[in-house]
């Protein structure tokens, strides 16, 4: 019955007989308008035919490992956590619902507000640093030197490291009285060279300086960004008489947009899940460990050293929702600084 | 019995696009039918239709008296052969043969036996151990068609199988198809583009476009007797010439007036196409093939009737044939078709031809023998075969014959209700 | 009269008076200009490889001190004044086999890092290339919206989900075993059924027409043709999931309680809050941890940066 009645719609569409005698030669190319072949808006929803219904079941298969772990491991969770973020609980009890207290404690908690303070001084220190230092090492990675693949297998080692060996090297490399860095700082005239680990004030920044250790690994990022910029865009340039510092301002930088993006990104999300280094540090400095409790150590440590899990789960969704405004923060404005892949061999 | 029959088969598309538009086609048991015509005009999903790679929106298929539409491509029992060849990389040629009687469990003699027999029927036997991306594209061609042969299926499909090799390998391809098809006796849909591939290959050949089918039939009757003006222009290369022309009558015979030159139609082509006598003193295409044309001097039957001086444009010389470029005084045909077929062959024909349509003049395309002493610049005399002589009406395309069918064209035995 | 054929730009030029058509010899030097530009003074390229060189001994300086410290004897000063930066007078590689047989016995922490490490490859391999294959190949209604949910799950920081899942598996019995560490990875991760579908679709769905008509079904197109042809990307993400799962420490810490049971990274963090560690021990222990990561590391190291590039650019 559908069928017929498409054909009809169809043949009235165009104004012509339907055209039903395919087998023989005639009038089996409709006139002027035979080139619209659109035939409605869009096609209609039909049930699904019997192999297109054991496609789906078979998709589901595939994706039910997948589905049973989104339930399991996310749904669930995000949604108790939600929950439990506004109850007190040390889990030997039943929780009790507190509303909106853990959040109210929060603004007075020392440890909550100091957490803040290391991490946004990490932020403000690291993120910067890293960003530029990569773009300049892969830079100079990206010269045509040889036995530079040599080099780049070294500079990217460290990022496959673990925070916890990188910071037992670094510790034992800080030690302010006899450790390597200070006697060659000292080698080379500083008198007092900052006692790093020690000092409140230089903790966040040496921990900023483990993690230039391994910047190999965001330049090789950068690396990637740079190799795909077309050849053309610097002929192009060129022919303009642009000279080497204007050919990366003008055609570099801007085609590296995309990729310092993603990197800012991740480094702003990564700068909250700092958790290794701070967490063995601080436990090899002994009593004086606030000047390095980041915030994910913070949360840490309020839930399984204090048991508070409630108060916990709170300190997770405001880590959610910082995370969430930065981001949009950054996406808002990345479309006045992020240029968008242009390849013109692509084109 | 293994014919393949579509019946009212359409194809609509997620977002509304009608590839295939009520399809009457039916391929006898054994033979070999090529579908074809220009890039879209769907013949590729007709083929993935028959295969089950495509879902069927209106219409039934049948495979051998069965109506598969909703059968899986593994069940309906028929190979396919692809474009791209579509072999699996990291397998042998053999593994690539044998896998579809692995799957089905095929024990390891029977299996065995019948890649050897496939591999010795194309001649690739010592190919077995290597892997796709060790072969020549002639030879990957052939491991393909190997793995559809292997299966004995009901119909073997191929996808403009040859459109990836060099010319001289196609050509040799092409007759290996056709030896293997003929020896095994499979019904087979083939799809291409090419029409010279269709009337070599093809016992029936269907020709199709914008997703209907315009006509089938053998190849020798789509070459004499065309249905529309598209098929006539689509078959035969290098085109028809499709000039606008007047019917005159004259006495008891019918002239056609073409520019300023008169041709003087025989009484065998009034006899096949009585229909002109309505088309006398209006506007029709006329349509004529370069091999048609021929060099008034050395052309056998020459009369003044259909002898014409024209003006030789250019010429390019093949050696075995000369290509002259001739021009006649009389606008071409424009329509939607020959606007299309221009389209197929790239901007600067469309440009031409509207410039040919501006200026009211058409270059004509002629065939003529090598050893012609025609040379451009001059006013040639120019022999055209009118017995040849093809007409279509303007407004519809349709060749003009009359209430008869024309000659040939097999009418599928499920319209003839 | 050349024919259309044989005017080349060197003629046109010429015609146009721009440059003297340039003879062959000369033309083949001028390169491609890229982001990579060959520097040709000589200075610049000495004082890039010693800049080069200054920042490899930022990099190998440090290491080449912990291995110094690792070689020496325990009655050894570890921090000497001035700095040993290369072993020299020590070569107590038995350092090595103390760490490992000894008391520290880090051979069972080696041993059960594996143990964990080997199943959360099994899981992630497993898990991500299935349904990477149902969003690569598969057509089914809703394919986009889990697609989109994919993504989503990409950006939420797995910490902000600790407590509840850690309250979870308290509840089931899993406190202190290897099972919460190892069984999430069968879910799956959003990361690599990205990377994996965006691989996977760029194998040809020719080769899943032909299998079709070869009669195979989805399974066996995802076993014998699709995983196969897969094994770039599964190797890459491998190799992520080892290095990522080796170095964890989150993990271990929250779930294991038994010092039995401990991980490598564990292991280690305990050593340096505890008090009387001798340092050489230490960083041998240390050097010996990180020498799984850099083995991989190197057997893989072309495919590991390309793997990381095409991420980077989805961005």
């Amino acid at each position: 019955m559908r069928l017929v009645l498409q054909r009809r719609m169809t043949a009235r569409f165009r104004g012509w007989p339907a055209p039903d005698r395919g087998g023989r030669p005639g009038p089996a190319s409709p006139g002027p308008g035979a080139g619209k072949r659109t035939v409605f808006g869009r096609a209609p929803r039909l049930p699904l035919s019997r192999t297109r219904r054991r496609e789906q079941r078979a998709a589901y298969l595939f994706l039910s490992p997948w589905l049973l772990g989104l339930l399991a491991f996310w749904i669930v969770p995000i949604v108790a956590s939600l929950l439990l973020s506004f109850t007190d609980w040390t889990l030997i009890f039943k929780p009790h619902w507190v509303g909106l207290g853990n959040y109210r404690a929060m603004a007075s908690d020392h440890d909550f507000w100091n957490s803040i303070r290391v991490t946004v001084k990490y932020i403000l220190l690291s993120v910067p640093l890293y960003m530029v230092v990569g773009l300049l090492l892969s830079l100079l990675l990206n010269l045509k030197l040889r036995g530079m693949n040599v080099f780049r297998t070294f500079l990217f080692i460290p990022s496959v490291l673990s925070g916890v060996a990188v910071a037992i090297l670094w510790v034992s490399l800080l030690n302010p009285d006899v450790g390597p860095v200070n006697q060659a700082l000292r080698a080379i005239g500083i008198a007092h060279p900052p006692r790093w680990l020690a000092d409140p004030a230089w903790a966040v920044p040496s921990v900023v300086l483990m993690g230039l250790w391994g910047v190999g690994g965001g330049a090789i990022i950068y690396l990637a960004g740079l190799q795909n910029i077309g050849a053309q865009l610097y002929e192009a340039a060129s022919l303009d008489g642009a000279g080497p510092w204007q050919r990366f301002r003008f055609v570099t930088f801007p085609m590296l947009t995309p990729t310092l993006l993603f990197v800012l990104l991740t480094s702003l999300i990564g700068a909250f899940q700092v958790f290794d280094t701070a967490y063995v540090l601080a436990g090899s400095q002994g009593a004086d460990g606030t000047s390095l409790n980041f915030y994910l150590l913070n949360m840490w440590t309020e839930a399984f050293t204090n048991q508070r899990f409630g108060y916990a789960s709170a300190l997770a969704w405001v880590m959610i929702i910082l995370a969430a405004v930065v981001i949009l923060a950054i996406f808002r404005t990345a479309s006045r600084w992020v240029y968008y892949e242009y390849d013109p061999e692509k084109e | 019995m293994a014919e393949i029959v579509l019946e009212k088969v359409t194809k609509v598309f997620r977002d509304g696009t009608k590839a295939v538009s009520s399809l009457d086609l039916e391929v006898a048991d054994g033979e070999l039918m090529v579908l074809v015509g220009p890039s879209g005009c769907g013949k590729t999903t007709v083929l993935r239709m028959v295969a089950g790679l495509e879902d069927v929106t209106g219409g039934t298929i049948r495979i051998g008296n069965r109506v598969v539409n909703d059968r899986s491509p593994g069940e309906r029992d028929v190979a396919m052969v692809f474009q791209n060849y579509a072999l699996y990389p990291h397998m042998t040629v053999y593994q690539n043969i044998a896998l579809s009687l692995r799957i089905r469990h095929v024990s390891r003699q029977e299996m065995n036996r019948r890649v050897m027999e496939a591999a010795k029927i194309l001649g690739i036997e010592d190919l077995l151990k290597r892997r796709p991306r060790e072969l020549s594209g002639g030879q990957r061609q052939r491991v393909a068609m190997g793995r559809a042969i292997v299966r004995h299926p009901q119909a073997f499909l191929m996808d403009e199988p040859l459109s990836n090799l060099d010319a001289k390998l196609r050509v040799q391809m092409r007759a290996e198809i056709s030896r293997i098809q003929r020896d095994l006796g499979v019904t087979s849909l083939y799809v291409t583009h090419d029409q010279t591939e269709a009337m070599t290959l093809g016992h029936q050949v269907a020709v199709m476009r914008n997703g209907f089918l315009q006509q089938v039939g053998m190849p020798q009757e789509l070459y004499r007797t065309p249905a529309n003006a598209f098929v006539g222009a689509f078959i035969g290369s290098p085109a028809m010439n499709m000039i606008e022309a007047t019917l005159a009558s004259d006495g008891g015979a019918l002239m056609v007036q073409a520019g300023s030159h008169r041709l003087r139609l025989p009484q065998e082509v009034q006899d096949l196409r009585p229909a002109l006598r309505d088309y006398i003193g209006r506007k029709l295409a006329f349509g004529i093939r370069p091999e048609d044309i021929e060099d008034a001097a050395l052309a056998a039957d020459a009369d003044p009737s259909s002898t014409l001086h024209v003006k030789v444009d250019h010429q390019e010389d093949m050696g075995s044939e000369l290509i002259l470029y001739l021009e006649f005084d009389a606008p071409p045909v424009v329509t939607e078709d020959t606007r299309d077929l221009a389209a197929d062959q790239g901007t600067e024909a469309v440009r031409s031809l509207e410039q040919q349509a501006q200026q009211q003049r058409t270059t004509v395309v002629a065939k003529v023998t090598a050893r012609s002493k025609v040379r451009p610049g001059e006013t040639a005399a120019i022999h055209a075969d009118m017995r040849n002589a093809h007409f279509f009406d303007l407004a519809t395309g349709e060749a003009i014959y009359g209430d008869r069918v024309a000659v040939g064209a097999r009418v599928p035995a499920a319209e003839q209700a | 009269m050349k024919s259309a054929d044989e005017i080349t730009t060197a003629d046109t030029r010429q015609e146009a008076g721009v440059t003297p058509a340039a003879p062959a010899r000369l033309r083949s030097k001028r390169t491609r200009l890229t982001a990579k530009w060959r520097p040709r003074s000589v200075i610049f390229r000495t004082a890039m490889y010693i800049l080069l060189l200054i920042i490899s001994g930022f990099i190998l300086l440090p290491a080449g001190w912990m291995l110094t410290a690792a070689l020496k004897p325990d009655l050894a000063p570890v921090f000497t004044i001035p700095t040993q930066w290369f072993p020299a007078h020590y070569w107590q590689w038995q350092n090595f086999g103390r760490v490992l047989f000894g008391s520290l016995s880090f051979l069972r922490y080696t041993v059960n890092t594996i143990i964990i490490v080997v199943g959360n490859i099994l899981g992630i391999l497993i898990s991500c290339s299935l349904v990477a294959f149902a969003f690569a190949r598969l057509r089914f209604r809703g394919s986009k919206t889990l697609f989109y949910l994919v993504v989503v799950t990409m950006l939420i920081p797995w910490q902000a989900l600790m407590v509840p899942q850690f309250i979870m598996f308290f509840k089931l019995g899993w406190y202190g075993t290897y099972l919460p560490l190892i069984v999430p990875s069968f879910g799956g991760n959003a990361f690599f059924i990205f990377l994996i579908r965006q691989y996977m679709r760029t194998i040809p769905r020719e080769l899943d027409d032909a299998a079709r008509v070869d009669g195979l079904n989805a399974w066996q197109i995802f076993w014998r043709i699709i995983l196969p042809l897969s094994t770039p990307v599964l190797t890459v993400c491998a190799v992520f999931t080892f290095i990522w799962s080796w170095n964890d420490l989150l993990g271990p810490i929250i779930y294991l309680d038994n010092q039995q049971t401990f991980t490598l990274s564990v292991a280690l963090a305990n050593l340096v809050t505890r008090a009387g560690t001798p340092w050489n021990l230490l960083m041998a222990a240390n050097l010996l941890s990180m020498i799984p990561c850099i083995l991989v590391f190197f057997f893989v190291q072309k495919k590991l940066i390309g793997g990381i590039a095409s991420v980077g650019l989805k961005g």
